[in-house]
């Protein structure tokens, strides 16, 4: 299980989004750090493979990030997603079942099984667009989870959460994580200060810190904040 | 076949059986591992057989239940104006003849259609469907009675 | 005790087994299993069940319109179907997009069945249903008679064909994918633009083997677009 992103770069016309970037992500969490606008986005976008990059390389287990191969055991929460207007919480994730791969028997059962994992069981026949800002993330989430993946990409996943969602995710993502390669965006420290195994700090494209952060080295928050000065 | 499909099926049936969490999910899976090494074509049956049998197995290796479960067994559950320990609920059961037993998870837990348990069961479907409703008569009766 | 209360309790009672050994398991034994295969059909019959119903019916309303002309000989009919024609082409493209409108297909690009073919499974299935409406039309419009049939398929797939060629070029700009209501404008540009020809020109007849030239030549186009705008990618940044 191993993420490879060779000199990876995108470019959108003169402005360089991601910039000769490498790195080689194993089983665990990784806390991916950065201000709005340091290419966080764009760089997840090509790990799910639906954004080509300008030069470089991308490969898991040797397989290329657009093959079939890989979206199916790839999990992707993007920064905002939509939905139709006449979905259900269920009607939503059974459709990303089907798109998946899932027989309606199996989904149904996975459905139930994500619902009830992430706390909308009970508002499951409810319209989307009743949902609060935290329930459509958890739906979100579930959505990524459908397929059991390997590789769970996850573009600011705690936006819109309250705290007391925030706790409950950060438990879910650690859990996920002994089993999976789990990469989260955020700019907020706290979200992986304590459950990231390995942080990588991006600013204007670039990688300006990785490693795997210890209690010894002080604080997290101190550090990135004076990074980003 | 889809293990995503029959997954929790077996596991509450197991889970019926031997009352352990942590041991109805080894069983489970071990259920799993041995369907797929006989490559057969109806899952349904066969995996409630394949459950049935290890279970038999495990039997004599059962302990009575541990304090971790008996505690479990006061958490409750309320269902609009009755409230239905964990507790009544297994006593009610250890009430039932063990095949009626079989028969009402099968049914109300698992959501098997009536000719499927006879197939399960080995049994005629009227023969089925007059025991499960006797079953269930003496479920609601135990459980009323338990909590009035 | 009502018998859904009773399941619910032994439901309950036996609780669901952990999420996370489940998940191990489930991913050591799928391994093994064969692995699922994604194509263009499986998608297709995925996207099948989800174009709403009146996607289908705008094409069946297209077949039903020659009927009644010949039961109430109500001959301007015709010109009724010809002129909705890129209103209908602009409604199909509006119900494929309807995933990039709601800010779905980002989300979809990422599943097994579908890198880029989401989109594309919904325009094939709307296409292929207004194409088969528009051909039964002219049939019946021109009640079997082959000279006429050719000349009624024609006026009905040019302006259909003009509309989607141009709602593709729309839809690859981020102003289109971004307001797919704008399609509805493309349809009325090209319905003011028939009209302008069929006044300038009414008294010019070219022959069918030219106009057939001409349709063969957009469909063409079309093909090519609309491969282009089912390879776009998406260029917004931040």
């Amino acid at each position: 299980m191993e993420l490879i992103a060779d000199r990876l770069t995108k470019q959108y016309g003169s402005k360089i989004a991601v910039d000769r970037m490498s790195f080689e992500l194993k089983k665990g969490v990784i806390g991916l750090l950065g201000a709005n606008g340091a290419g966080k986005t764009t760089l997840m976008r090509m790990m799910c493979g639906i954004l080509s990059p300008t030069s470089g390389e991308l490969s898991y287990n040797g397989l290329s990030v657009t093959s079939e191969e890989y979206r199916n055991v790839l999990g992707y929460l993007p920064q905002d997603f939509g939905y139709y207007p006449e979905f259900t919480g269920k009607d939503f994730l059974m459709y990303f079942c089907a798109l998946k791969g899932l027989d309606k028997k199996a989904a149904k059962a996975r459905c139930a099984e994500l619902l009830d994992l992430v706390g909308l069981k009970d508002v499951a026949g409810v319209k989307v667009k009743k949902y609060s800002g935290g329930m459509k993330q958890r739906l979100g989430i579930a959505q990524a989870l459908i397929n059991r993946p390997e590789v769970l990409i996850l573009d600011e996943p705690t936006a819109g959460l309250d705290p007391k969602e925030r706790v409950r995710f950060r438990n879910l993502i650690e859990e996920l994580g002994k089993e999976s390669i789990v990469v989260l965006s955020t700019h907020i420290v706290s979200d992986v200060e304590h459950i990231a195994d390995r942080i990588i700090m991006m600013k204007s494209g670039q990688i300006i810190w990785q490693g795997s952060w210890k209690e010894s080295d002080g604080s997290l928050e101190d550090f990135y904040l004076k990074e980003f000065e | 076949m889809d293990i995503e499909q029959y997954y929790d099926k077996i596991y509450r049936y197991i889970f019926y059986k031997v009352n352990n969490r942590a041991l109805a999910e080894d069983l489970t899976q071990e259920t799993f591992l041995k369907f797929l090494k006989s490559e057969c074509e109806e899952p349904e049956r066969f995996l409630y057989t394949i459950a049935r049998n290890l279970c038999i197995d495990e039997y004599r290796r059962i302990k009575p239940m541990t304090v971790e479960d008996e505690e479990a067994l006061n958490v409750s559950y309320e269902f609009e104006d009755d409230l239905v320990t964990r507790q009544a609920i297994h006593e009610a059961l250890e009430r039932l003849e063990p095949e009626d037993r079989e028969m009402v998870v099968l049914r109300f837990v698992n959501d098997e259609p009536i000719a499927e348990i006879a197939r399960i069961c080995k049994m005629s479907r009227f023969a089925v469907y007059r025991r499960l409703k006797e079953a269930k008569a003496k479920l609601k009766e135990l459980l009323e009675r338990g909590n009035g | 005790m009502k018998d859904r209360e009773l399941k619910d309790a032994l439901k309950a009672y036996a609780g669901t087994p952990d999420p996370f050994r489940k998940d191990a398991f489930i991913r050591s034994v799928a391994e093994k299993e064969k692995r699922k295969r994604a194509t263009i059909p499986a998608q297709i019959f995925v996207q099948a069940r989800y174009i709403r119903v009146y996607a289908w019916l705008t094409a069946v309303v297209i077949v039903l319109l020659p009927l009644f002309e010949a039961s109430v000989k109500f001959a301007p009919l015709f010109k009724v179907a010809a002129d909705v024609m890129p209103f209908l082409a602009g409604l199909g493209v509006i119900e494929a997009m309807r995933a990039e409108a709601h800010n779905m297909a980002e989300l979809e690009q990422t599943t097994l069945l579908s890198a880029k073919s989401a989109f594309f499974a919904r325009m094939i299935l709307i296409g292929a249903a207004q194409f088969a409406a528009i051909l039964a039309a002219a049939a019946l419009f021109s009640k079997g008679e082959a000279g006429s049939m050719l000349t009624a398929g024609i006026n009905l797939i040019l302006p259909h064909c003009v509309t989607n060629i141009l709602c593709f070029v729309l839809e690859r700009t981020k102003f289109g994918r971004e307001n797919v209501w704008s399609c509805f404008a493309v349809a009325a540009g090209v319905f003011l633009l028939k009209l302008i020809v069929e006044t300038t020109a009414a008294s010019f007849t070219p022959d069918n083997s030219l106009l057939l030239l001409l349709t063969a030549v957009l469909i063409v186009i079309e093909i090519v677009e609309f491969k282009k705008t089912v390879n776009t990618e998406e260029l917004s940044w931040n």
